[in-house]
C-alpha cells in the first residue's frame, strides 16, 4: 500500500467494497498502471469501514485522489453501510474544500459486479477530476 | 391606583379618563436639535411620551436623557428600562438619577435579545454579553420597592423615595396562550400601575383576551392601554403578522391596504378605527399610539380619533 | 457533557505554523462524545492540519496522542516522553484541558484546536442542546425539569417574553423551544399551574462564575 510512485506520476487511491467486484477480480492490495497513473487498489469488507481520517490520511501521505467504491442503494450487506461512506465521503470533501486541497481529490462510486478494467477507469475519471489542483503537494513531505 | 408618582399619565389615569400615550425613539447620535424637532409638534397630543431603550438592541441616545430632554420641552415622559443591558445595580442607580431628574414614569420589559439587530440592516451588537441579571417583573418588584419602601433591592436604603408610575408590557398572543393572562395578573401582582400592550390589529381576539383578564380582576387593579402601531403599507403589516412575535394581522386588513389606492392615508383611517374599536372593549383604559421613525402622523391619528386636546389633569 | 466546535482551520494554523514539531491531543470523554475531539477526530485534525500548513508553504509534523481525559492529572501525565521531542501542543479538549497541558507542561506552547461553548446533551445522532447555565443555584425542581437558566434566551424567571413564535419557538432561533412555553405545558399536565403564579424574586447569582472564579474546597479529601 506504501510503494512510493515517481513524483510526476498520478496517484489515485481506490477502497473497494469487495461486494461490488466481480469475485475474483482483485487481490486484496493491488498496484494498477495506466499509463502515467498509478492505481493503488485495496478490498475491504464494507464501504463503511472508510473513516475520515482515512481518506485523509491518504491524501496526506501523497495520493491526488482517492475514490471509495460502495454497494448501490439497498445491496449493502449491512444495510446502510453504504449510505454512511457517503456521509463520510462528503464531509471529507468539505474539509478538504476548507484548507484549499480540492474537493474534486475524492469521490465516492456506487456500484456492483465491476472488473478490473471497471476500477481502472473509475481511477482514472477520479485522476481527472484531481488533476484540477494539481499534484498534490504533500508529495513532497514523503522523503521527510 | 392613587397618585404615587405625581405624574400627569398618574392623574389622567386615577381620573378614569381615556388615557394616551405616545413613543418616540430617540436619535442614534446627540443631535438634541434633530430630536426636538421631530418631539415640539407632539406637545400635548399625549399623556406620556415614551422614550425606547436601545429598541432591538440598536445603540440610541438613553431613554433616561431622551426623557430629560423631553421633560425640559414640556412633555411628559415615560421612560422606558430593559433587562437585557443593565444589572440590578445599574438599573437602581439609573431609577434614582431619573427621579432625580423629573422622571416619574417607567416603563419595564424584558427587552429584544442582542441577536434581534435592527432586522438585518445594521451591524448592532450580537456579540455583546447581555445581562439579564432580572426579569422585568423582576424590575416592577424594584422599582416599587424603591417607591413604596424607600428600599435597594438588596435591602439598602435610598432617601428620599424615588416616585415612579411603573409600567410593563403585554403580549396577550403567542404560546402557551392561555398563561398570557397569567403573566399579566404576575405584573399586576409585582406592582404595575399601568401596561401598554403589543399592537393590536384584531380586535375580537384581543378583546377576547381582555375579557378573560377582566374575569380575573385585573383590570380593575391597572389600567391596561392597548397598542396602536399606525400601518404604513401592506408590506408592512405582512411583515410585522409573519415576524414580530404576538402581532396578529386580519388578512382582511391587508387585503384592504393592498387595494388601496393611498396605503399612507388608508393606514391613518385604520389606525383611527382601531382606536375606535378598542375604546369599546370594557377594562381598556387607554391606548398606546405608535407611528415608527414616522411620529409626525400622530397628532392627526388622535385629533381624527377625537382624542385630542388632552383633558385637564 | 461539555461541548465544542473546532476552531476555524486558518486560526490553528496561523498558531502552528511557526513551528516545527506538534503534539495533537485529543481527550476521549466530553469532546470525543460530541464527535469534535475525540480519538477519532486527532486522527482526522491531524492531516488535514498538515495538509493545510503544506498549502501555506510550511512543514510541520504533528503527531497524535488521545487521552482519556484531558482533565485529570494522572492523564495527562501519560504523554510526558511524547512533549519532550515537540515544540508545540495542540489541544482538542476543552479549555479546562488545554489549561492543564499548559500547566504541567509549562515550557511548551499549548493552543487550543476546539471551541468550548457550552453544558449540553445529544438530543440525538447529530444534535447537541445546551441544557445547563452552572447558575450554581439549580431551580430544576420548580420548572419541571426545564431550565429557564440555560434554556431561555434571557434566563428569564416569571414566565415567557412577549417574544414566543407562534410555533412555541424562541423570537431569536426558529430553531429553538421556548423553554417557558414547555415549562407552562408541563405545569399543565401536572396540574401545577399554580406554581408559577408566584413572582419569583430576582436571584442570588453570586454562587455562579458571576461571583467571581469558583473555588470549591473540601477539607475531608485533602491529602
Amino acid at each position: 500500500m506504501h510503494k512510493k510512485a515517481a513524483a510526476d506520476q498520478g496517484e489515485v487511491v481506490v477502497l473497494c467494497c469487495e461486494r461490488a467486484l466481480k469475485k475474483g477480480e482483485l487481490g486484496q492490495e493491488e498496484r494498477l498502471e495506466s499509463g502515467n497513473l498509478t492505481v493503488r487498489s485495496a478490498i475491504i469488507p464494507c464501504s463503511s469501514k472508510v473513516e475520515v481520517s482515512y481518506l485523509l490520511r491518504i491524501l496526506e501521505d501523497g495520493a491526488d485522489g482517492v475514490e471509495v467504491i460502495a454497494c448501490p442503494d439497498g445491496k449493502c450487506k449491512f444495510l446502510v453501510g453504504n449510505v454512511r461512506a457517503e456521509r463520510r465521503v462528503e464531509y471529507a470533501k468539505h474539509l478538504l474544500e476548507r484548507v484549499g486541497m480540492g474537493a474534486g481529490r475524492l469521490g465516492i462510486t456506487r456500484a456492483e459486479g465491476l472488473s478490473r478494467k471497471d476500477v481502472v477507469a473509475i481511477a482514472e475519471k477520479r485522476a481527472e477530476q484531481s488533476s484540477a489542483f494539481g499534484p498534490n503537494p504533500m508529495k513532497e513531505e514523503r522523503n521527510r | 391606583m392613587s397618585n404615587k408618582s405625581g405624574s400627569r399619565l398618574d392623574r389622567v389615569i386615577s381620573s378614569g379618563q381615556f388615557a394616551v400615550t405616545v413613543e418616540v425613539g430617540p436619535p442614534r447620535g446627540p443631535d438634541v436639535d434633530a430630536f426636538m424637532q421631530k418631539v415640539r409638534p407632539l406637545a400635548g397630543i399625549a399623556d406620556g411620551f415614551n422614550v425606547t431603550d436601545n429598541q432591538t438592541a440598536v445603540v440610541r441616545m438613553s431613554s433616561i436623557a431622551g426623557a430629560k430632554l423631553l421633560l425640559d420641552a414640556g412633555l411628559e415622559p415615560v421612560m422606558q428600562m430593559t433587562c437585557r443591558d443593565r444589572n440590578r445595580i445599574a438599573m437602581q442607580s439609573d431609577l434614582i438619577g431619573a427621579s432625580a431628574l423629573g422622571i416619574r414614569n417607567c416603563l419595564a420589559i424584558s427587552g429584544d435579545h442582542q441577536r434581534a439587530g435592527a432586522g438585518g440592516k445594521l451591524k448592532g451588537h450580537p456579540g455583546c454579553k447581555n445581562v439579564f441579571d432580572v426579569d422585568s417583573i423582576q424590575l416592577v418588584t424594584i422599582i416599587r420597592g424603591m417607591r413604596d419602601n424607600a428600599v435597594q433591592q438588596g435591602g439598602d436604603p435610598i432617601s428620599p423615595a424615588t416616585p415612579f408610575l411603573i409600567g410593563a408590557a403585554w403580549t396577550p398572543f403567542g404560546p402557551p396562550e392561555e398563561f398570557r393572562v397569567t403573566r399579566l395578573a404576575k405584573k399586576i401582582a409585582a406592582g404595575a400601575d399601568f401596561i401598554q400592550t403589543q399592537a393590536v390589529y384584531d380586535v375580537p381576539r384581543f378583546a377576547e383576551a381582555v375579557g378573560k383578564a377582566r374575569a380575573r380582576g385585573l383590570t380593575e387593579k391597572t389600567a391596561i392601554l392597548a397598542g396602536v402601531i399606525v400601518p404604513r403599507s401592506a408590506g408592512m403589516l405582512s411583515y410585522m403578522d409573519a415576524n414580530v412575535p404576538g402581532i396578529s394581522v386580519p388578512p382582511e386588513l391587508i387585503a384592504r391596504m393592498k387595494a388601496s389606492a393611498d396605503p399612507k392615508a388608508e393606514g391613518l383611517k385604520v389606525a383611527v378605527e382601531l382606536i375606535a374599536a378598542i375604546r369599546k372593549i370594557p377594562g381598556i383604559r387607554g391606548v398606546h399610539v405608535q407611528a415608527i421613525e414616522a411620529e409626525g402622523l400622530l397628532p392627526d391619528v388622535l385629533k381624527a380619533a377625537g382624542l385630542l386636546p388632552r383633558p385637564e389633569a | 457533557m461539555i461541548i465544542g466546535e473546532w476552531k476555524p482551520i486558518e486560526e490553528t494554523v496561523k498558531n502552528l505554523a511557526t513551528h516545527k514539531k506538534v503534539l495533537l491531543v485529543g481527550c476521549a470523554t466530553c469532546v470525543a462524545e460530541c464527535a469534535v475531539g475525540g480519538e477519532k477526530e486527532a486522527e482526522t485534525l491531524a492531516p488535514l492540519l498538515r495538509m493545510a500548513l503544506k498549502k501555506e508553504g510550511h512543514s510541520v509534523e504533528i503527531a497524535t496522542k488521545t487521552l482519556e481525559r484531558q482533565c485529570e492529572w494522572e492523564f495527562v501525565e501519560e504523554i510526558a516522553d511524547s512533549v519532550k521531542g515537540v515544540d508545540a501542543i495542540l489541544s482538542i479538549a476543552c479549555g479546562i484541558g488545554v489549561q492543564a497541558l499548559a500547566d504541567r507542561y509549562q515550557d511548551k506552547f499549548v493552543y487550543p484546536g476546539v471551541n468550548t461553548t457550552s453544558l449540553a446533551i445529544r438530543e440525538k445522532p447529530g444534535l447537541w442542546t445546551a441544557r445547563c447555565g452552572a447558575c450554581g443555584d439549580c431551580m430544576l425542581g420548580e420548572t419541571f425539569g426545564l431550565c429557564p437558566v440555560a434554556r431561555c434566551a434571557k434566563s428569564l424567571m416569571n414566565g415567557p417574553c412577549g417574544g414566543t413564535r407562534r410555533t412555541g419557538k424562541c423570537e431569536i432561533d426558529e430553531n429553538i423551544d421556548c423553554v417557558w412555553n414547555l415549562i407552562v405545558k408541563k405545569a399543565e399536565e401536572r396540574g401545577r399551574l399554580g406554581d408559577l403564579e408566584t413572582v419569583r424574586a430576582p436571584r442570588n447569582w453570586g454562587n455562579s462564575g458571576h461571583g467571581g472564579p469558583k473555588r470549591m474546597v473540601r477539607e475531608d479529601l485533602q491529602s
